[in-house]
């Protein structure tokens, strides 16, 4: 990130070839809909570009480019929420069950997801599926160390709990998970 | 495998699953595992856990020609703004910041003018303001009496912010009689003059009359 923000762009190409799908399915995994999670996908990278000029390199560029993307989605939330509540728009609602696949799939992991609490959800995923760690987890949020960590062991005990016995489960489009 | 006294708390041995502890712990928490079912069990709840979820997996996206065609003119607009004269000044401090200094200096320049340090006030009104403890006439010199020298005295004076006279300067009037103007008026203690609640230096010029024949 260094070398692009001196001006070297194939840096941004190797960038782009890490991150792209990274940061797709971070999207997808909290968008119900997979165009928008694509448009939102462009705007992470676009803003990484604008924000290239200034750049420091204060942390890991995975907890860099995760926060650009945490926070495009936070702001894009803001907005539908915005809308909904002002125009009663048709879109999608974030919560709307996406295309079915398996629905029993579907049907048990969004109830298990769906059941926790908002922040210890975020911390799970970003575990889990960014493999981010506490520290990191930490910086996102703006939550204590041990506030992640004990939250994040919250999540997981009830969600193995509630999940059905393992097998079966594949490629589960659960974007309206948010 | 026996249940032994638990060492370490549920929370640790997720941390030691997620690869956070140091190595000397790690190995502590591997031993306890070996001889604990309790906590083994832990482990054996957690990982299943997390193997289910790992069964989410997100098909992906192909790279569309728009995101290409976007990326590429928004990294244009970066090369061009990298090769911009000063980039490496605008680098450090950000525009908004200038603009934040100049609206500073600028209200600040306005407040000044808003709330001066020094105001000018005619005589009569200092004259009021004057200490009675010090408000004594200039004396009418002796020789000047003998020679027959009458007339006005003009003095500009600078009031300081605590009343006393900063300084004094004679604007007209002959010597002698402005000598002992000057010395008079030098010792003379007005009230502060206030301007919103602070107090302020004040100009103003003061008339002495010598008449011989009043």
């Amino acid at each position: 990130m260094l070398a692009f923000s001196h001006g070297d762009s194939s840096a941004f190409d190797e960038l782009f070839f890490r991150y792209h799908q990274r940061i797709f399915a971070f999207l997808r995994r909290r968008i119900a809909d997979q165009s928008r999670a694509e448009e939102l996908t462009q705007e992470a990278f676009l803003a990484l570009i604008r924000a290239a000029f200034r750049y420091q390199p204060r942390a890991l560029f995975r907890t860099y480019m995760y926060a650009i993307a945490f926070k495009i989605l936070r702001d894009d939330r803001r907005k539908t929420t915005f809308r909904s509540f002002f125009f009663r728009s048709n879109e999608k609602s974030e919560l709307a069950p996406g295309p079915v696949k398996n629905s029993d799939e579907i049907l048990w992991l969004r109830q298990a997801l769906g059941r926790l609490d908002v922040t210890d959800r975020e911390i799970l995923l970003l575990r889990e599926f960014e493999q981010l760690t506490y520290l990191e987890i930490a910086d996102l949020l703006k939550l204590p160390l041990n506030t992640v960590r004990s939250r994040l062991f919250r999540a997981r005990l009830p969600l193995r709990e509630q999940l059905e016995p393992a097998g079966g489960a594949s490629a589960v489009p659960l974007g309206e998970l948010s | 495998m026996n249940t032994a006294p638990h060492l370490f708390d549920p929370e640790t041995i997720m941390s030691f699953l997620d690869g956070e502890l140091p190595a000397a712990q790690s190995d502590a928490i591997r031993a306890h595992l070996s001889q604990c079912a309790q906590c083994a069990a832990l482990v054996s709840k957690l990982q299943e856990s997390s193997s289910a979820l790992a069964k989410w997996r997100i098909s992906e996206t192909p790279l569309g020609s728009s995101t290409q065609k976007h990326i590429s003119v928004a990294i244009q607009q970066f090369q061009r703004r990298n090769s911009m004269p000063l980039a490496s000044f605008f680098r450090i401090v950000k525009p908004r910041y200038i603009l934040v200094a100049i609206t500073l200096i600028l209200a600040a320049t306005f407040w000044a003018q808003q709330s001066p340090s020094r105001i000018s006030l005619p005589e009569q009104e200092m004259r009021a303001k004057l200490k009675k403890e010090s408000a004594q006439d200039p004396h009418y010199p002796d020789e000047a009496r003998k020679k027959g020298i009458q007339g006005i005295v003009v003095l500009h004076l600078l009031v300081a912010k605590d009343g006393s006279v900063k300084k004094l300067d004679v604007v007209s009037g002959a010597p002698s009689l402005a000598k002992s103007s000057a010395d008079t008026v030098r010792n003379w203690k007005f009230e502060k003059t206030l301007v919103s609640g602070k107090p302020v230096e004040v100009e103003t010029t003061v008339e002495i009359s010598f008449t011989l024949y009043p």
